[in-house]
């Protein structure tokens, strides 16, 4: 644990010596008796006192992270060190770095995500005039892909403050990415980070990332996930160049591993936003086909599925749904059966398109 | 109760129901070291997860249902909301819980309702999502908490609401592979879609989703050992057998999974000395993975079991005794 200075629990210290600390009330038969540790016990205890006297005070705030470091989760103790780090304005910059330490312990804790952005959202907020009419009220520290500044509209000196934070942020959380790199919490304050300082030059960065992501892993779907994001949030959003370059790229990783899901729903996906057919890949698919690993894949047959099921209804085809039910019986019972039911419903909707021969 | 069926595989291992009876109801901390249940900022939620396991295995008596409401009663604050234990601060996750658990057993009365609804429409923001407490966490589960329980206390009316925006903001929350995250330009993620497509059901906007799309999405999740993940190329968990399962039941799709095979896997992760379910199959059972495996097993109709509701994760008897139109 940081900065244990000694083995004397704090409650046994002179300086809590006036306060009484209050037991646990389980009720009278305790439903699900949690068994305590008693040092765990007696913290609580303190805590609870200190909670209900709502006490401002630093050994208030030593104690928050005394019971934050036994029990992570325990939600309300941190919105009382929230407050408490207002009330006697801390210094937030080492708070940062406890919470890094605190991230690499616990991961997966939403708490001490959402507290690192609650942190960050109030440094930035004093160092940053703000654009959007951010209330007073603390209700809304809501993601989103809305702006809280106006990165352009910002003096030199401040673009370069805002560089900084945003790329020790990004930093931080690419560091405990290397851990998990599909941790949720993490891609999901990343997003906030993106956003909240509005359109600086770190979205280009950014897609060079989620590059380097995927060469490490190509199946990471939260790093495709990012590229989407990057792309379609990002100045200028997805123009015609955009598109072209996402789909050259989803189709060179689609070569590689052509059972993978991600790059193709990412293909087909960017060419609906960028309003492309998905009909123009149909050479590329079935380019495929001849590759053997490839010719397993679902994705291939399913994709070409689609297309011919497109061209069937506007054509008219009696040739193009022939062709898409053939896609549908090798998805069914070859390369896909325990979707079978799912291939099988596709055929049955095969035959009510109307067709010319 | 479900109707016998043929979905169960011949040679998959028996549901050890009341060897899963006797775990919830001996879950202490002498037995079990269950991070969850052992959580004291979870303790609410974790007697949602074991009375209405009990309920779905038709043993609705098996917890004192007095000690149990008596319990609630002390973790409702003063503004209306429910923390997770007593003298926790209020919190959506547990308000909603506690609402569940008093209609489950018909004891609303100990409550102030009023109030509950209070603390819920204090939580929405201005667009239209909610948050978590008044810390401002926001996530899209928050905002089904707030629709679920509101649509439990028929107050889904109260004027302080605008549902619309709320609408808006979950469709925000909707991905180009059909799925839903908890924020705009969120990965897609099961849990996620069950909450989103939760909420849009209820509020009657289910024209929003495509449901052969995100259908075939959530198909997608189960892997050739029968069990689905969450997202693509994560691994299997019982878990998803709920959040994937419910949603497809909302978009109507249920056929979509290999039922006998999903079945099967649910009952491996059974453990066979202390009952129980676990994530997968030879791993630790806890409280959580338990109530969605046996939820997962009722939807797929496993005999014996009673039904329950795929939107409010209750049985479906006490939301047609409470008069909730059926939406699926």
């Amino acid at each position: 644990m940081a900065e244990q200075q000694d083995d004397v629990p704090f409650y046994q210290k002179p300086e809590w010596a006036d306060v009484v600390p209050i037991p646990q009330d389980d009720g009278p038969n305790p439903l699900v008796p949690i068994a305590y540790t008693r040092e765990y016990s007696t913290t609580m205890d303190y805590f609870r006192a200190m909670c209900r006297a709502q006490e401002k005070s630093e050994r208030a705030l030593d104690l928050t992270k005394i019971v934050i470091e036994l029990s992570p989760s325990h939600y309300t103790v941190w919105y009382y060190r929230q407050q408490l780090l207002k009330e006697l304005n801390k210094d937030l910059k080492s708070e940062l770095e406890w919470i890094e330490w605190m991230v690499n312990e616990h991961p997966k804790s939403y708490q001490i995500w959402h507290h690192r952005q609650v942190i960050v959202g109030r440094i930035a907020q004093s160092l940053f005039p703000s654009t959007t009419t951010t209330s007073s009220s603390t209700l809304s520290t809501a993601q989103s892909t809305e702006a809280a500044f106006a990165f352009d509209d910002l003096p030199e000196a401040l673009k370069t403050t805002a560089q900084e934070l945003v790329k020790s942020e990004l930093e931080f959380i690419a560091e405990s990415l290397k851990d998990d790199t599909k941790n949720y919490h993490a891609w999901s304050y990343r997003q906030w980070v993106l956003a909240h300082f509005g359109q600086g030059p770190w979205w280009t960065r950014e897609l060079a990332y989620t590059e380097e992501l995927l060469e490490e892993d190509v199946r990471n779907n939260s790093a495709w996930n990012q590229r989407y994001f990057v792309v379609t949030n990002g100045p200028g959003g997805l123009t015609e160049e955009d598109v072209q370059r996402e789909v050259q790229f989803a189709k060179s990783k689609i070569e590689k591993t052509p059972s993978n899901e991600s790059p193709w729903v990412y293909l087909t996906g960017v060419l609906r936003k960028g309003n492309h057919p998905v009909t123009e890949i149909k050479e590329f698919c079935e380019g495929l086909l001849s590759v053997t690993r490839a010719n397993f894949s679902p994705f291939v047959h399913a994709t070409l599925l689609d297309i011919y099921e497109i061209e069937a209804k506007e054509q008219r085809s009696a040739a193009s749904v022939e062709k898409a039910k053939e896609e549908a019986i090798m998805l069914a019972e070859k390369v896909d059966s325990i979707r079978s039911k799912y291939w099988n419903w596709r055929k049955s909707q095969l035959q009510k398109i109307d067709v010319v021969a | 109760m479900n109707d016998e069926t043929t979905v169960v595989d011949a040679s998959a291992p028996e549901l050890l129901l009341d060897q899963h009876v006797k775990y919830i109801q001996e879950l202490d901390t002498k037995k079990n070291d269950l991070e969850y249940w052992l959580t004291e900022h979870l303790r609410v939620n974790g007697l949602y997860w074991g009375a209405t396991a009990l309920h779905i295995l038709g043993h609705s008596d098996a917890l004192d249902q007095e000690q149990i409401v008596e319990y609630l009663v002390k973790c409702q604050h003063d503004n209306g909301g429910f923390g997770g234990h007593i003298d926790h601060d209020p919190h959506i996750l547990s308000t909603l819980s506690a609402v569940q658990i008093l209609i489950t057993y018909d004891r609303l009365d100990a409550i102030q309702v009023d109030k509950v609804v209070d603390y819920i429409a204090s939580l929405q923001n201005e667009d239209g999502s909610f948050s978590g407490d008044s810390w401002g966490e926001t996530d899209t589960r928050f905002i089904f908490c707030a629709i679920n329980c509101l649509s439990l206390l028929k107050r889904l009316d109260d004027k302080r609401l605008d549902l619309q925006k709320t609408i808006d903001y979950v469709v925000r929350c909707r991905n180009f592979d059909g799925g839903f995250g908890s924020s705009p330009g969120g990965e897609s993620h099961a849990a996620q879609v069950y909450v989103c497509v939760g909420t849009l059901t209820i509020l009657g906007a289910m024209h929003h989703v495509d449901a052969d799309q995100l259908g075939w999405w959530l198909s997608e999740r189960q892997l050739k050992n029968g069990g689905l993940n969450g997202r693509p190329e994560k691994l299997e968990d019982v878990c998803y057998s709920w959040w994937v399962l419910s949603s497809l039941s909302m978009l109507k799709r249920t056929h979509w999974i290999d039922a006998p095979k999903l079945i099967r896997f649910i009952l491996e992760a059974q453990d066979t000395e202390t009952g129980g379910i676990a994530d997968r199959p030879g791993n630790m059972p806890d409280v959580f993975h338990t109530v969605f495996g046996i939820a997962g097993l009722s939807l797929l109709g496993y005999p014996g079991l009673v039904a329950v509701d795929p939107v409010y994760c209750m049985p479906r008897h006490v939301i047609q005794r409470i008069g909730l139109t059926e939406k699926h």
